[in-house]
Parts: structure tokens; C-alpha cells; sequence
């Protein structure tokens, strides 16, 4: 009976939260009448292709969850740095189409790097100012990172800083940023939003704490901060003096919901201009002749790993020195066979169709095609094909010897625990079709769907056989020595819990972080060995490469979505509706 | 009868006829009137009915659906996900409504007659329903006999003896019960993870304490009675008191408790799968089932615009609507039926 309720009450929900937003948080504009003659302002109406960009107008875009904090280096979450990335000035930019790290849209004019690869100079823009009028300067970028580096602050970003030995403000539009040692990877260290350093003190006491981390005063971005009522929403306000030209839009408001199907709703009604949409919603969104959908690939994709050591002993990877440790082989995935059958026994394209509802694409290897320059596109994805898994398995020694229906060699049979984190039903559908399709070939899988904790307890601890996880957020730089190299394979803390072991990738990981110059031609042939090796090797069944959906409205012009950034150009959007 | 005795060897006419009066009704004992009370109560019937049929039908889910449908609970055909119920067109077909539908469904699923559709991964809805019925069913059942067992117990203990024993045992179930049962059983949930046998258990040994009190105010009621009195009068040890006279004469109350206590234990697992913390996949429940085609409340069909996965949502929350409902309407008719002090009143 309460089972019917619930979806009643989901939709009384979804109602209310539609009838309950009838009183909308307008943003209110104080001084309206500036004038808009701003130098930079009309520079930007200028570049507006359609010519005919009229003020006003208000972007609501629907998020999940609510930010933490509006401090650029405090914050960690997506949430949070969606809104003062829109406040924040930044050192370096990254192309919204191909992931390039790039000045453009970041606070340097240029950049030039020593030929040993170690120092780096910024050349910043001259006149950009904080709203208030003080300038944007390299005391800032200098606080930012001072500030992170203090005693007196806790962040997550501390590792930013790792590799940097020096910050040093030549002049206050010239920085000097010296490395101690070459990490191509290094360079993304320095994007993160800087703190107008007139307005914290001078030996970062009040930087966990100020009042501007909530209510930043000043902005260098598009926006200026409005107000933030906890988990209801964020309103922005225009800021006139954005060094790019000051948006057409009036303001925008993040506006918190939770449920995706509200979200859906609202975006439908059109209470919400902007939100991310699930696959099973797809159709509804394509349906509307007032939305359109953005379709990007995301920077992560979706595996299963292998244990290739024996869980019943996990054992690092390697000693203080470096020597690599001899790892106790899983007595059954250690076999590459074994992990060979299970490439070609699992139907990719069924599943991303059925369980992904379409949104994700075949992937080889662990360098995704959007980091361009160092993917090896000649490499193809394991083929569906369960007669030659079958074959292997045959070859191999894996037979059904004693009739059960379950292959053995030696008198074990072939039978392994698949994991993942319950309330993922993707995950927990990718599960049951990979059991499925593995026992249809002779193997044993018992699959459970465990609390997460749980799962990253065994993950970690590397005390599980197969495992079904993702890798989200990786970023526009290929190396993932977090995953692969035998440094990072410590039971109970790092990532490469698969234990995977090879001394050829280890050297290729840590050679192509530290070519001088960084120049991706000469990157990218280690990358490509990095991705054949790991393509052979299988320790992870890669399933697909992540796809993002997002819904927006059609009245809006000059949008230009990049799979990098949605709102790169967002300052030279404008509501068409409001021409007419 | 020991009326006609009394009065002598000689018997009245008067009295004669009085009992042939008598006679032609039958004696009826307390139980044989429960029953031919519910005889009449049609609505309590079917539910009862209904229950069986169900029991029966999950508890042999494995015959049923090997020879109905002919695959498992877990065997996926991504092919054909969302298939519609085919009972429908199976239907038309045979009687030559729509003579094409049917083989065409049947030609997609490879000759797997998926008689409630499938769900996201072509498993088929009707077996995992069977399934799912029987892990739903038994983990209530099992549940609610533990709950009754451990109830009536300590229900009897504490209302018999009185005293420091029900004040301390009052106490213990008054402070548990100020828990509200939900958080307790999320705690707990997400504390172990949460198989059949291990839900079972925590269901059972958290939902006694609504018993006990039931069975506590009940045994204060029959201690005071007469034949009571008598027992102890005759020299009846407590046990024999307990067992023979008060438990026997307090079976109304549990039996009515326990059978509202299922219905609820069938909603408590489907909350907790809701909630994502009940039993996990593969495993089917109805509760789980549910939970999963949630997600797909939006999910039309990009050609035609139909929703392809309400069959998902409609059957498990029938099911479940069903069976809570007749495990209440069991409880509310037997009540009726063994309350003596209800009868007539309609």
C-alpha cells in the first residue's frame, strides 16, 4: 500500500516543489541605470554573433547539492567550485573544446617556460580589477598560494603545491613560478580561483574563517555574489566591470533540487533554464521543442578490476627504495587467460545500449579520447566474442572436468566474487550482466551489491576479487600514475589496488610527466606504449568511456557548449525571447 | 446437563421439550463459532485466499516458472529490455483480435513467453516477481512468527508476574520502542549488509515489542478472571496457569497482532529495498523491484512516446498493495470472528 503512496507522494512532491517555486528568488539589480558604456561591455556586445544581445533575463540553473564554501581553495566539490569559478580569477584556462591548458579566459596575457623546463613566467593582463575596483595582480596568485601552503590553513588543495619551489612576484603583472622538478601535470596545479588578497589578512588567520567565504564581497568574474540561502539557492548579479565584457544577463541563480525528476519537471516548465539529465530522461528532453540537450563525453569511464594479487595477502608494490615487491598471484585472475576470456566474453555495446541507456562508448584502454593528443586511437576494444573466450578457457586448462558446469583446472574451479557500491543501479545492472554472461561461458560469479564503505574498505584493502567502480574527474592530462604505477600500491590506502605490476610502465609513467618543455608530440608516444601495455595486460575490463547529458532551454542564444566547460562564453549569452 | 440431573430422575415435559429445543442447534464451541462467523465474512475469505495462492505460487516459483516461462530470475536478454507484458497480446491473439502482435513479441524474446514483460536487462518480470514474492513473503513470515514468539513470552512474563519484572521489563521496551523502528533498522542496515536471513532476524527480534505490550494488557485482564482464581485456587504451578489457561485464552489478541504484523513487515522491507537499504540485487524482492523501476517513471519510448517501463512500476507496487491489504483485512476479520464481545454488533 505505502509503495504506490510513494510514488503519489513523489509526484505531490514534484508539484509542490513546482507551485512552491511560483515565488522565485529575483535578483535584485542596485543601479540598473549604469551605464553600460563600459569599454569592456560593449567590446563584448560586439562579439555577439547574432548582433542583436539585449540585457536582461535571469539563468537558473538546477544542481543537486549545495555548495560548501565560495573559498577557491577550500572548496573540493563540484557544487562549490561551479560558483566561485563564475567569481574567481584564475592563472591558466583550459580550451573548453580540446582540454588545452590555454591563457585564454585566465588572468595571464601569455606565458614562457626555461629550455631545462623548470621555470615558468606569467605575463598577466594589465586594467582587470575586483569589482571594487582594486586590481587583479600577481600579490593575488602569491596570497592564493602562500595561503594554502600556511600552517594555519587545512585544505585538500595542499597538493597542488607539491613539486613547486618557488612563487615569486617579479612585478605585479609579471609572476615566476619555479618547479623543483619537471611535472607536466604541474602546470594544472596552478588553475585554482585566487583570493582578493586586500581583503584577508596578511597572515592567513582568517582565511578558514572569513565572512567573505560565504558572502564573497568582490568578484573578478562575470557575476558578483548576491546572497546564498543554504540549500535553496545562490543568486549572482551582472558585474559591470567583468574584464571580458559584462553579461548580457542580469544574473543567475544555482538553485538546489534534488531529485532529478524535479529537476526534469523544472526544466520542463521552464522554471529552470539549465540541468544535467539522466539517460532514462533523454527522450523526454529531445520531445521538447523549448529544450535543447547538450551530449558530451565526461573525463571518466567505467571498469571492472581485477586483482591480479592474491587477496588473502595483500602486499605493496614495491619497498622504500623502490625495488618492486614479488606479489603472491591470485590464484585465478593472476592468469592472464583467465582475464583474456573475460575481455572478449562481455557484450560492450549491449551493454552500454541497455544498462547505460546508450550514453557511453567502447573504450580500449585508459587514456580517454578526449585528451586528444594522447590517446592511441589504433587501438581497438576487446571484441564480443564468447566462442573465442571459450577457446582460451579450453586452451588454457579451464575445463569442466567434473561436470558441474563450472570450469576447474587443478581441482579449483572458476569461481570469483564481483563487487560493487549498492545503490548505484547502473552499476548494480552491469553487475548482473556480467555475472550473467560470464557464467553462460563456465565461471562461477557470485555478485553483491555492498554498502559503499564497505566496498572501498575491500577496494582499498585489496581484498576482493573483481570489483566494478569508475574513475570520474580525470582530468585534462593523461597521467594516471595514481592507477598504475607499484608506488601506489599500498593495501589500505591508494589506487592501484589492482596490483598492477610493470616496470616498463613505471619508467613510462614518469618519463612522460618530465619532458622539458611538455610539448604533447613529445608526450604522447609514451602515453601510447603506456595504453598498449595496460590494453594487454587487462587489469581492468574497461567498459565504457562516461557521457554527460545536459538539458538547457532553446531561448536563449549565443550558447556554445564545450566538453570542458558549458558556460565558457556565458557573458555573451542573451535571452532571445526578450528581443521580440 | 447437569440441570436435568439435579432435578431428579424424573423429567419435566416442560424441561424435555426445552432441550430438544436446545438439541436441534448444535453445541457450539468457541472456536466452531469463530469459524462459521467468518464463514459469512466473505471479504475475509478472499484475503485468506488470496494469501494462499500466493504462498503457494511463490513457494514454488521454480517449477512455475520453468515450465510457464522457461528462464531464471537472473538470466538477462539486454535484446529485449522493457519488453511489455505479453499476456495482453497473447490474449488478442488467441482470440483473433490481433493476429501479429504476439508472435512478434515472442520473436524478439527468442521464444520466452514473458508474460508481465521485462524489465531494464531482459529478465523476466513474472518470474522475478515469483521470486521476489517468495524473499518478500518469507522474510515477513519468518519475521512475524520470531516477533510473536519472542512477544507472547515476555508479554506473559511481565503481565503475570507484575511487580519489579514488568516494571523492568516496561522499561526496556518502552525506551527500544521510543526508537522509532525505522532509523533503528537503518542503522542496523547499514551496519551489516543486509541479506535475507540476516533481515529476517532483525525484523523479528525489533518488532516484538508491539506484541508483548498487546499480549502484557491481555494477561492482566485474564489474571483477574475466575477460572484464574480457580487454578491457582486448585494449586496450579505459574507455568501450568500460564501456558494452559492465560496464553490459550489470550490467542484472539495474537493471532489478530500477528497478522497486521506481516502486512507491516511486508511494507518495512519494501521501504528499506526503497530506501536502498534492504536486500540487495541480484537478490529480487518486490520491494527492490520497485525501487529500480523508479528510475525509469521517465523513460518513453523515443519513436512512438509511450512510457516503455510503467509495467515495471504497476505489478511489484500491486503485488505489494495486495498482500498488505489482505494480511489487514485477515487481522480486522479475524478479530471480528474471535471476539466474542463483538458479535451481533452489526
Amino acid at each position: 500500500m505505502r509503495k504506490p503512496q510513494f510514488i503519489l507522494l513523489t509526484l505531490l512532491l514534484i508539484g509542490a516543489l513546482v507551485l512552491g517555486a511560483c515565488a522565485q528568488p529575483t535578483p535584485v539589480m542596485p543601479g540598473e541605470a549604469a551605464a553600460p558604456a563600459d569599454a569592456a561591455a560593449s567590446d563584448a556586445a560586439s562579439t555577439e554573433a547574432t548582433g542583436e544581445a539585449v540585457r536582461g533575463g535571469v539563468w537558473t540553473d538546477a544542481t543537486s547539492s549545495d555548495a560548501s564554501t565560495l573559498n577557491p581553495i577550500l572548496g573540493a566539490d563540484s557544487a562549490s567550485s561551479g560558483i566561485y569559478g563564475l567569481l574567481t580569477p584564475a592563472l591558466i584556462g583550459v580550451d573548453p573544446f580540446t582540454g588545452a591548458v590555454t591563457p585564454d579566459g585566465s588572468i595571464s596575457e601569455s606565458w614562457d617556460v626555461s629550455d631545462d623546463g623548470l621555470v615558468w613566467t606569467f605575463h598577466l593582463r594589465d586594467g582587470v580589477t575586483w569589482s571594487d575596483g582594486d586590481p587583479v595582480d600577481a600579490n593575488d596568485f602569491k596570497y592564493t598560494y602562500d595561503a594554502i601552503g600556511s600552517d594555519l590553513v587545512e585544505t585538500v588543495r595542499k597538493s597542488n603545491l607539491e613539486g613547486i619551489e618557488s612563487i615569486e612576484v617579479i612585478d605585479p603583472l609579471t609572476v615566476q613560478v619555479t618547479f623543483g622538478r619537471v611535472q607536466c601535470d604541474g602546470l594544472l596545479n596552478l588553475g585554482l580561483g585566487w583570493l582578493p588578497s586586500h581583503l584577508y589578512a596578511d597572515d592567513f588567520s582568517d582565511v578558514m574563517n572569513s565572512p567573505y567565504n560565504l558572502e564573497p564581497a568582490v568578484s573578478a568574474g562575470p557575476f558578483v555574489f548576491q546572497s546564498w540561502a543554504r540549500d535553496d539557492n545562490t543568486i549572482l548579479l551582472r558585474n559591470e566591470s567583468y574584464w571580458q565584457g559584462a553579461p548580457n544577463m542580469d544574473g543567475k541563480i544555482f538553485r538546489i533540487v534534488p531529485d532529478p525528476g524535479a529537476r526534469l519537471a523544472q526544466l520542463q516548465s521552464g522554471e529552470v533554464d539549465v540541468t544535467g539529465i539522466q539517460p532514462e530522461q533523454i527522450a523526454v528532453v529531445d520531445g521538447d521543442a523549448n529544450l535543447k540537450r547538450f551530449n558530451a563525453r565526461d573525463d571518466g569511464y567505467a571498469y571492472v578490476g581485477l586483482n591480479l594479487a592474491n587477496p588473502e595477502n595483500p602486499q605493496p608494490g614495491q619497498d622504500e627504495e623502490g625495488n618492486l615487491i614479488e606479489q603472491e598471484p591470485h590464484p585465478i585472475l593472476s592468469d592472464r587467460q583467465v582475464r583474456l576470456a573475460m575481455a572478449h566474453a562481455l557484450d560492450y555495446q549491449s551493454i552500454i545500449d541497455n544498462v547505460y541507456l546508450g550514453q557511453g562508448y567502447p573504450i580500449a584502454s585508459n587514456v580517454l579520447p578526449a585528451v586528444e593528443w594522447a590517446y592511441d586511437d589504433s587501438i581497438e576494444p576487446y571484441a564480443y566474442d564468447p566462442e573465442l573466450a571459450a577457446q582460451i578457457l579450453d586452451e588454457a586448462g579451464w575445463v569442466d572436468s567434473d561436470g558441474d558446469g563450472i570450469r576447474d583446472k587443478d581441482g579449483m574451479p572458476l569461481a570469483l566474487n564481483l563487487a560493487t557500491n549498492a545503490g548505484n543501479t547502473t552499476r548494480e545492472d552491469l553487475g548482473v550482466l556480467v555475472q550473467d554472461q560470464l557464467n553462460s561461458l563456465g565461471f562461477d560469479i557470485t555478485f553483491e551489491a555492498i554498502d559503499f564503505g564497505t566496498l572501498v574498505e575491500q577496494l582499498l584493502g585489496q581484498t576482493f576479487d573483481m570489483v566494478i567502480i569508475g574513475w570520474t574527474g580525470l582530468g585534462t592530462d593523461p597521467n594516471d600514475e595514481n592507477f598504475w604505477h607499484t608506488e601506489n600500491d599500498v593495501p589500505g590506502s591508494s589506487f592501484n589496488f589492482v596490483s598492477f605490476q610493470n616496470e616498463r610502465v613505471n619508467e613510462l609513467l614518469k618519463e612522460g610527466v618530465s619532458i622539458p618543455g611538455c610539448a604533447p608530440e613529445d608526450r604522447a608516444p609514451y602515453y601510447y606504449e603506456i595504453q598498449q601495455i595496460i590494453h594487454d595486460e587487462i587489469p581492468y575490463l574497461f567498459v565504457t568511456g562516461s557521457i554527460g547529458n545536459t538539458g538547457y532551454s532553446a531561448d536563449w542564444q549565443g550558447i556554445d557548449p564545450g566538453e570542458w566547460s558549458f558556460e565558457w562564453n556565458i557573458e555573451t549569452w542573451s535571452d532571445a525571447t526578450l528581443a521580440q | 446437563m447437569s440441570v436435568t440431573q439435579v432435578s431428579g430422575d424424573r423429567i419435566p415435559p416442560a424441561v424435555e421439550s426445552a432441550e430438544a429445543v436446545q438439541l436441534r442447534r448444535k453445541p457450539q464451541t468457541y472456536w466452531s463459532m469463530a469459524l462459521s462467523s467468518l464463514r459469512h465474512d466473505k471479504l475475509t475469505l478472499t484475503a485468506m485466499a488470496y494469501i494462499l495462492l500466493m504462498v503457494i505460487v511463490t513457494a514454488s516459483a521454480g517449477p512455475i516458472s520453468r515450465t510457464l516461462v522457461g528462464v531464471g530470475p537472473n538470466d538477462t536478454n539486454p535484446e529485449n529490455a522493457f519488453q511489455q507484458s505479453y499476456l495482453g497480446p497473447y490474449i488478442q491473439w488467441r482470440l483473433g483480435t490481433d493476429p501479429m502482435t504476439a508472435p512478434l513479441m515472442l520473436g524478439r524474446s527468442g521464444g520466452v513467453p514473458h508474460w508481465l514483460g521485462t524489465d531494464q536487462l531482459g529478465r523476466d518480470q513474472f518470474v522475478r516477481l515469483l521470486y521476489g514474492g517468495r524473499v518478500s513473503l518469507s522474510v515477513a513470515i519468518v519475521a512475524a512468527t520470531i516477533s510473536l514468539l519472542l512477544g507472547v513470552t515476555v508479554g506473559t512474563i511481565a503481565g503475570y508476574f507484575g511487580g519489579v519484572v514488568d516494571d523492568v521489563i516496561m522499561w526496556f521496551i518502552n525506551t527500544v520502542v521510543s526508537i522509532p523502528t525505522i532509523y533503528l533498522l537503518i542503522i542496523v542496515a547499514a551496519i551489516y549488509s543486509p541479506s535475507p536471513l540476516v533481515l529476517t532476524l532483525f525484523l523479528g527480534f525489533l518488532g516484538w515489542f508491539g506484541t508483548a505490550r498487546f499480549m502484557r494488557g491481555n494477561v492482566f485482564r485474564v489474571k483477574a478472571l475466575d477460572y484464574t482464581l480457580a487454578a491457582r485456587a486448585l494449586g496450579a504451578r505459574n507455568r501450568r496457569i500460564m501456558w494452559s489457561h492465560i496464553v490459550p485464552n489470550s490467542i484472539p489478541v495474537i493471532v489478530v497482532v500477528t497478522a497486521i504484523d506481516v502486512g507491516v513487515l511486508i511494507l518495512t522491507e519494501s521501504v528499506l529495498s526503497f530506501l536502498g537499504l534492504g536486500i540487495q540485487p541480484p537478490t529480487a524482492t518486490w520491494g527492490n523491484m520497485l525501487n529500480r523501476a523508479r528510475n525509469f517513471l521517465f523513460l518513453v519510448d523515443p519513436v512512438t512516446g509511450k512510457p516503455q517501463a510503467i509495467h515495471l512500476l504497476i505489478w511489484p507496487g500491486l503485488l505489494i498493495t495486495l498482500t498488505v491489504l489482505a494480511f489487514y483485512l485477515i487481522g480486522d476479520g479475524l478479530r471480528d470472528a474471535l471476539d466474542p464481545t463483538l458479535k451481533n454488533k452489526k
